[in-house]
């Protein structure tokens, strides 16, 4: 017993120094330039019949100027009947057209004919699905989080079919673009329920003037933004990066989405 | 057919016992130590005046050696231990269980691995390595925490998988290559705490023996290496406890007989407590944080006569993870193994286990919804190994193995209003099943020859679901297969085979070749272990992974065993090996079988190794240059590439060095070549995002690693009642920035700019423990 009593004695006398210290920095890295690759944006919505691709080339990884945009290409998105739409240059490397009008549960095939080469892609456009309220509480922040208001979406997922989301929100009529903004969700674990967003992000102030966009994607427009997430997000210890899944051909980078969307604003009040 | 069985290799026996004409008997027996009643296995026992008559114990302490009648002078030895030589009148089967007492030294710790000096030299085996506690307790470690897992990592061959990491490489080989035994049982996830600590308590373990060359035909399952880790039996003599204090965790064990000489339990616990500090936060979540492990192991045996003993161990322990009340997250391992020690004669010896082992993990989310999502998988194990000492030329093992694995790879469970679909995804059952038979053969004084056969089978067993996939991965059929019904049946044969020759008593040439199955993968989507990483059983849709290995290697001693070296070369082939697509769902899924792709791939190296054994400075240097490639039709264009953990020039540098009787210094340095990493070519913008452009896999390399570990070991006074000791050790002394990750952003004030960020996750780290036994 006496052993036990003096080992107490010496347990208390242990000191304690620990140190535990993380450190980033920024650091030269020689990269080779790859070849350059087609960059390809196009979104066609349902909502006003915006049509606009936008194409560029890639730049090396330290370049402080954009990549070189892509002017000249042939650019045409076909419906299902084979009923064609021309995209106009309207800027250098933006492509328009004013006369879509996509139909839901209907498939559209992109065109781009550029540097001699054919790209292709083909999206559906899916049943919009509204949001059925969007609440806001006071949350008076954690270690992760600041305090301020947060958003709820609510909306109720349809049974009969696999859903894709994809949330922008508009903050004072601004669309807010940081990569932790870019919200895709879908409904595998939660099909038919009716679904709660919190939107974790960054807090809102009294007054705001919040604009919610829910926008249904495809299956394969919903793949291209979860692995461009994953890239963004790449963190320590995950596996090696790799370039997003397209939907287009050809090797070409970035997506074709035909897509439309439901929206609701709310002004943050006093409770 | 049991009775059969048995009846055949009786005869067997006796035709082998006729077969040699003179008369010839049989010494057998235990060794074991002298303070504590323990076992020591790899003792070796020496006819005095004959280079290749000899033998040495089994892991349960056993010898068997046969002799012509005669007089002889037999000497038993085991390093660190008094020698004891007896003369014996061989007129008769004799019966000698030998007690050997330790060495007590003036100066200087011995770092041998326990066996006769000259193993290295006169073993057939290759490319091994083995480890007790006892040995490396005073090289440097981080947190000031013993770990075997860590340890091993510094000697040649065998690669971290980062930064404070216990999971490894072996000569190229997955983490998920190795095949971890704690007692016989596997275990599935070694790591606590994301992989900064092991699951083996050092208090707990006895020895370790890490085989990466040549393997014997009794192991099998994994494609690289076996690292097979047996804990202490407990104390046979007296009554002991030990224990250290340490900034992270502290751990206790008991030991003693209850019965003397005959039965004792060993029972040894660890708990951290990181999260202690937390409740000191000023922060309410962060007071209500849990962030620790635990260990628990137990050990007993008992003698129920002098051919008969046995032993039941076990291991349980957790990981725990709580935030606020809000969050849950728990995971860890539980194993039992009942093993049965049986000599059916002086010369036919039988081991006879029954082993469960377990890993799970639960995620929780409380609060006004509840949703728990887990995890596991079973394993059921027998396990019938013999070993017949033939004759003095010959020792042959032969035994078989049933493992019945059961795979839960995900169930969700929610309350009504949580708003989620409970789901559970069938069971993945399968049976692994093997036999074997190996010889051991003294061919001349020189040549030692070593051939094994190992028959591999691995069959998915119902109930369950198995799918059929289209060509571009998509589900094209469903099968529910009842309760039993065979679906699958895969594997083969893997012959393994050594060879050694020794030129003299000091230097030898070996050479070995080894082909193993592995019919269990894991599926990780990081690049170290992870609670959540999924194991996946081979099936219709993937098939096992096969590695061939060869390998040759020179050894040599210098000044009567003073000094050890070798060179060791081998290369490696392994099919089958599997990754998966880009996005590939890897959790929850009951189809992940079509997220993955197929390749091949391939590892070879020189390793060379030279260690001091005693003296006042003793340590050895390590330094392995290898190549580890993978090809895989559907990454990096088809063409082959080096695999994350191809670093080419490994260096580790081991010294202890005792300053006075009882104050020991001790430092390691490590320098690796930087892991293969992926870093883009290019960038581009989507959605206002910069992001790279990727088109070379691991075509770049981290910043080259190294790293140097002091301490500083402090033996208090000691008597026959009380020893302890303090342990001073710094953590990367120099406070080296390795790179632990690099990443590629945009400049947080000027998006137009984007630059490469390097992190490192540790500088100096001190650390102090306390150790005692009474």
């Amino acid at each position: 017993m006496t052993k036990f009593l003096r080992m107490k004695n010496i347990f208390y006398l242990l000191i304690l120094t620990f140190v535990f210290s993380g450190c980033e920095k920024v650091i030269d890295v020689d990269l080779n330039d790859a070849d350059p690759q087609i960059v390809i944006e196009g979104n066609v919505t349902a909502d006003n019949g915006l049509a606009e691709v936008i194409i560029s080339m890639t730049s090396s990884y330290f370049d402080t100027v954009p990549g070189l945009k892509i002017s000249d290409a042939e650019v045409f998105v076909t419906d299902e009947d084979g009923k064609k739409f021309r995209f106009y240059e309207t800027g250098p490397g933006i492509y328009r057209s004013f006369e879509m009008r996509p139909r839901t549960n209907t498939a559209y095939k992109l065109t781009v004919e550029a540097n001699g080469e054919v790209y292709q892609a083909e999206s559906t456009l899916k049943p919009t699905i509204a949001i059925d309220s969007v609440t806001w509480f006071y949350d008076e922040g954690t270690s992760f989080f600041d305090a301020g208001y947060y958003l709820n979406v609510y909306l109720l997922d349809p049974a009969e079919t696999d859903n894709y989301f994809r949330i922008n929100i508009y903050r004072n009529g601004i669309l807010k673009s940081s990569s932790d903004d870019l919200i895709i969700f879908n409904d595998r674990f939660v099909n038919g329920k009716k679904l709660e967003i919190l939107l974790l992000n960054d807090p809102y102030r009294i007054n705001d003037t919040v604009m919610v966009q829910l926008i249904s994607i495809d299956e394969n427009v919903y793949e291209y933004f979860k692995t461009f997430t994953e890239l963004l997000n790449n963190n320590p210890g995950s596996a090696a990066p790799a370039n997003p899944n397209s939907n287009l051909s050809n090797g070409a980078l970035g997506y074709f989405s035909v897509w439309g969307s439901d929206t609701m604003s709310v002004i943050i009040r006093e409770e | 057919m049991h009775l059969k069985k048995l009846h055949l290799l009786t005869i067997l026996m006796l035709l082998v016992n006729y077969l040699s004409a003179q008369q010839n008997f049989v010494i057998s027996g235990h060794i074991s130590d002298a303070a504590t009643g323990e076992d020591l296995p790899g003792a070796s026992i020496v006819v005095e005046g004959s280079v290749t008559s000899g033998t040495a114990t089994n892991s349960y302490g056993f010898y068997s050696l046969t002799l012509p009648s005669g007089t002889y002078r037999v000497r038993f030895q085991y390093v660190g231990y008094e020698p004891q030589s007896i003369q014996i009148e061989l007129q008769g089967n004799r019966k000698i269980d030998i007690e050997l007492g330790e060495k007590t030294f003036e100066l200087g710790n011995i770092l041998v691995t326990g066996e006769r000096a000259d193993r290295n030299i006169t073993s057939v085996e290759m490319g091994n390595v083995k480890l007790a506690p006892k040995q490396i307790e005073k090289i440097p470690v981080i947190f000031g925490e013993q770990d075997i897992l860590k340890t091993i990592q510094l000697t040649p061959g065998i690669k971290s998988a980062g930064e404070g990491n216990s999971g490894f490489y072996v000569r190229g080989g997955g983490i998920d290559q190795n095949l971890i035994l704690l007692d016989e049982a596997p275990i599935y996830n070694a790591s606590h705490l994301l992989g900064f600590f092991s699951i083996f308590n050092s208090e707990a373990i006895r020895d370790a023996n890490l085989l990466k060359g040549s393997i014997p035909a009794e192991y099998g399952g994994r494609a690289s290496s076996v690292f097979d880790i047996k804990m202490k039996e407990g104390n046979l003599k007296e009554f002991g406890v030990a224990g250290s204090v340490g900034l992270i965790s502290s751990n206790i064990a008991l030991e003693g007989p209850f019965e003397k000489d005959r039965g004792s339990f060993i029972v040894s616990a660890r708990r951290t407590y990181a999260d202690m500090f937390l409740a000191f936060s000023n922060k309410e979540e962060l007071k209500n944080t849990s962030l620790y492990f635990y260990d628990l192991n137990l050990k007993s045996n008992y003698k129920i006569n002098e051919n008969n003993r046995i032993y039941l161990s076990g291991y349980f322990g957790r990981d725990n993870f709580g935030f606020n009340n809000e969050f849950g997250f728990d995971w860890g391992n539980l194993t039992g193994t009942l093993r049965w020690n049986h000599n059916f004669s002086e010369k036919l010896f039988s081991n006879t286990s029954f082993i469960l082992s377990k890993y799970s993990y639960d995620v929780n989310i409380l609060g006004d919804v509840e949703i728990t999502i887990g995890s596991q998988i079973n394993d059921i194990n027998l396990k019938q190994d013999f070993t017949w000492y033939v004759n003095p030329l010959n020792m042959m093992k032969f035994g078989g193995n049933v493992i019945y694995h059961n795979i839960l790879p995900g169930k969700i469970s929610a309350s009504e209003n949580s708003g989620v679909n409970p789901e559970t995804i069938s069971k993945r059952k399968a049976i692994e099943w093997a036999g074997y038979v190996s010889n051991e053969q003294q061919i001349s004084d020189k040549l030692k020859i070593y051939y094994g056969l190992r028959l591999a089978l691995f069959s998915n067993v119902g109930p369950g679901e198995f799918y059929q996939f289209g060509e571009n991965g998509q589900l094209s059929e469903t099968k529910k297969i009842d309760d039993f019904q065979f679906v699958k049946t895969q594997g083969g044969l893997e012959p393994r085979l050594g060879i050694n020759y020794m030129i003299n008593t000091k230097n030898s040439v070996k050479a070995s070749y080894n082909r193993i199955y592995q019919f269990l993968h894991l599926l990780s989507n990081s690049t170290t272990t992870t609670p959540t990483d999924l194991w996946l059983p081979s099936s219709n849709n993937v098939k096992p992974q096969i590695a061939d290995q060869v390998s040759a290697g020179y050894f040599r001693n210098f000044n009567d065993n003073e000094f050890e070296s070798s060179l060791e070369v081998y290369y490696k082939d392994l099919k089958n090996q599997i990754d998966y697509r880009n996005g590939a769902e890897l959790v929850f899924n009951s189809t992940v079988e079509a997220e993955l792709v197929f390749g091949r791939g391939w590892a070879y190296g020189a390793e060379f190794f030279f260690k001091r054994n005693f003296g006042r400075l003793n340590g050895w240097v390590s330094y392995t240059w290898s190549r580890t490639m993978r090809q895989f039709d559907d990454i990096n264009n088809g063409n082959a590439y080096p695999a994350r953990q191809d670093r080419i020039h490994d260096l580790s540098l081991v010294g202890m060095f005792d300053i006075t009787k009882k104050l020991n210094f001790s430092a390691t340095w490590v320098y690796y070549t930087g892991n293969a990493v992926t870093f883009p070519g290019g960038k581009y913008v989507i959605d206002g995002q910069t992001v790279g452009y990727y088109t070379e896999r691991n075509g770049y390399r981290m910043p080259s690693y190294h790293r140097l570990d002091l301490a500083l070991t402090w033996q208090r006074k000691k008597t026959e009642k009380f020893e302890s000791s303090w342990n001073f050790s710094v953590y990367n002394a120099y406070g080296r920035e390795n790179a632990y990750f690099i990443q590629f952003r945009q400049n947080e004030d000027n998006p137009e700019i984007t630059e490469a960020v390097q992190f490192a996750i540790f500088k100096a780290i001190p650390s102090v423990s306390y150790k005692f036994k009474f």
